[in-house]
């Protein structure tokens, strides 16, 4: 069920609560600013007035891993720079999530090649994948639905023993 | 002592709250891309039916991001699927691949493979992200994952409004004009027009 029924045992209390914590998990999420390339202008051009992320209360873009609770990976993941992407991951507290954006980060995209990483799922779990190239801000708000309706249906730690 | 700076300041904000809103709430309202959006693929029929797509695996050979992956089959009189000696037999476009170039489109010599401009493609798992044949083939709806209630054109009056806010006319008038000529297709708005008043 996720939420806080996972500790304290399912019971009437517990899952009317998780309700109530899925809810406010999904209503703030806090994105981290994880730009790597071209997709992370179009991340920036999410929050500007005209798409206006901040109505899903996750305007502010957090520099802070300890801060935030979902990691955007905008872009290609180079060899180098994974072990800094997993150590940021790491970082974050939990419950966290990420969004794959654009088909670099997603699966290495048309660059297959050695220096970068084929799939940001090689080193962390991803949630909701955002094809694209570089995905239009509207893509990455449907991304960012999806990643809602997973949240508010609570199956955060069946997802996380899956992906691990 | 700094009532006129606070004045001033507040002057721009109350001008502000009264514009239009410049945002466009997604899930609810869209914006229609213009008709040349390059977004998810179909395969077309051809209309009696058959197939248009005749195996020829040269999308396939085009894709710059190898996310095409075409197996052609011949067709035997018995089973007739395109009017060609060949079909596509599998046909998937992996769009956690595909960078919406348009190559593939390019390439096809018979014109099966087509790019609408439906770009709601995101997915939990990378298998999702595969679409087949059956999923492509224009028989099969196209998916959207939310409702919207009111579909704007794609030159939602942009021009005009930068013709209001006293944009100058140069050669990027002329780019926008061709945008909204070639929207004027589907019967939007002539804003190019507004533009040039």
């Amino acid at each position: 069920m996720g939420g806080v029924s996972d500790t304290l045992g399912a019971n009437f209390m517990t899952t009317k609560l998780d309700k109530l914590v899925n809810w406010a998990r999904r209503s703030s999420l806090w994105p981290m600013t994880f730009g790597l390339a071209c997709c992370a202008i179009e991340m920036i051009g999410t929050t500007m007035p005209r798409h206006d992320l901040a109505r899903f209360g996750m305007e502010a873009f957090r520099a802070s891993p300890r801060q935030s609770d979902l990691m955007i990976v905008a872009g290609r993941v180079s060899q180098k720079m994974a072990p800094v992407l997993r150590q940021v991951y790491d970082q974050m507290t939990e419950p966290k999530w990420v969004i794959s954006m654009g088909v670099c980060a997603s699966s290495g995209g048309m660059f297959n090649n050695y220096a970068l990483i084929q799939g940001v799922d090689q080193i962390v779990p991803v949630d909701v994948y955002v094809p694209g190239c570089p995905p239009r801000p509207e893509m990455l708000i449907d991304g960012i639905m999806l990643l809602h309706d997973r949240i508010i249906n609570g199956d955060y730690e069946s997802m996380r023993v899956a992906a691990e | 002592m700094a009532l006129p700076e606070i004045l001033g300041g507040m002057r721009v904000v109350v001008k502000n709250v009264f514009k239009r809103k410049d945002t466009i709430a997604y899930p609810e309202v869209r914006r229609r891309p213009y008709p040349r959006f390059k977004g998810r693929h179909i395969l077309d029929r051809h209309p009696d039916g058959l197939e248009k797509c005749i195996g020829c695996e040269l999308c396939a050979g085009v894709c710059p991001a190898d996310a095409i992956f075409v197996v052609g089959a011949e067709n035997s009189p018995g089973q007739r699927f395109s009017p060609g000696e060949r079909y596509a037999q599998i046909y998937q476009i992996n769009y956690l691949r595909c960078i919406f170039c348009g190559l593939c489109v390019e390439a096809c010599p018979t014109e099966a493979l087509l790019m609408t401009t439906e770009f709601e493609l995101s997915s939990y798992s990378r298998a999702e992200s595969i679409l087949t044949k059956e999923q492509l083939i224009v028989d099969e709806p196209i998916r959207r994952h939310w409702p919207t209630t009111k579909e704007l054109p794609p030159d939602v009056n942009v021009l005009a409004e930068m013709a209001k806010a006293g944009y100058q006319a140069n050669d990027e008038t002329n780019v926008a004009d061709e945008h909204s000529r070639a929207a004027a297709g589907t019967g939007s708005s002539q804003s190019g027009d507004e533009a040039k008043r």
